[in-house]
């Protein structure tokens, strides 16, 4: 089928792997939890919707003070410590989603951790955000899991997003998940 | 005293120099970046080895994680993870060291692409 605007080409899968030398509960528990704003997903807060963490479940990530959003999705699966998967979408681009799957596998230094961004369409504003942001997430992932904390270019990347002013249509009254 | 930089062992280290020590290897990282989900057999007909020969170098790539395999039916989808050489960067340098080293190479791209462009030379002249 020819490369369209109606029908643009897919990216291939990219992938990103580390081990982490911490237990595969606290690494799930770590990217699933919606308590507290999730260190490695730029310190944004998971918010579902009614379903809870189930597939068909609504998400977005949100600021820690719930104000704006930066990513909605929608849970496509859940295998408890092994894989959690869900549609993405920057709230601030008119990119069709993509897939995120994140991976865990119990290894002898701890776990393994693989990040998986598929059905991205070639060339897009999503495609080059999550290929600079993929490889934050599991350094910053390894990093908490790890000392306790992100890395100090990290937090002061945090401290940035608090005074960086967000586009008006990423507020969350416009993104919600029931 | 307390430490919040990410330590790598040093076998992690050893394992991904060695590995990214030979050309083939290299070339094989190359190609897996430009095509991702490439097979063994895929990438025996372009670097022009044998199947046996490419398995023996993306074994050696995968322990050093540099590449990982995903099955896919009898085959093995392969991709280039780039994880393994970005913790090597960030264990051999900090916040301040990296932001000074990433201006110097901006400024020496800038330059060199100038030099070695005849046309941007032609438009400077201009």
């Amino acid at each position: 089928m020819p490369e369209t605007i109606a029908n643009p080409k897919v990216a291939p899968p990219s992938l990103y792997k580390v081990v982490i030398r911490a237990p595969i509960q606290d690494v799930w528990s770590e990217i699933t939890r919606t308590d507290a704003p999730i260190a490695c997903f730029f310190n944004s807060r998971m918010t579902l919707g009614p379903g809870g963490l189930a597939p068909g479940t609504k998400l977005a990530m949100r600021t820690p003070n719930g104000r704006m959003t930066g990513v909605v999705g929608e849970i496509l699966e859940i295998v408890p410590l092994k894989r959690f998967s869900h549609t993405f979408r920057f709230t601030n681009m008119d990119d069709p989603p993509c897939r995120v799957t994140y991976e865990l596998e119990e290894v002898a230094e701890g776990t393994q951790f693989t990040l998986i961004v598929s059905d991205a369409i070639e060339g897009s504003k999503s495609l080059k955000q999550m290929a600079q942001g993929a490889a934050l997430i599991c350094k910053t992932l390894k990093s908490v899991m790890e000392t306790g904390r992100p890395s100090l270019g990290v937090r002061l990347l945090f401290t940035l997003f608090k005074v960086a002013p967000a586009p008006k249509r990423c507020r969350s009254e416009n993104w919600p998940v029931d | 005293m307390l430490t919040y930089r990410l330590a790598m062992a040093p076998d992690d280290l050893d394992r991904i120099f060695t590995a990214l020590a030979h050309p083939t290897r290299r070339r094989l990282l190359e190609l897996l970046r430009e095509t991702p989900g490439s097979t063994i057999a895929d990438l025996a007909r372009v670097v022009d080895l044998s199947g046996v020969g490419v398995l023996k170098h993306v074994r050696i790539l995968e322990q050093a994680g540099l590449i990982h395999a995903q099955p896919e039916g009898r085959r093995r989808r392969l991709y280039f993870n780039v994880m393994p050489i970005q913790l090597v960067y960030d264990h051999w340098t900090d916040e301040y060291s990296r932001f000074w080293a990433g201006r110097v190479s901006d400024l020496k791209e800038r330059l060199e692409s100038r030099t070695q462009s005849p046309r941007s030379r032609r438009q400077r002249r201009a």
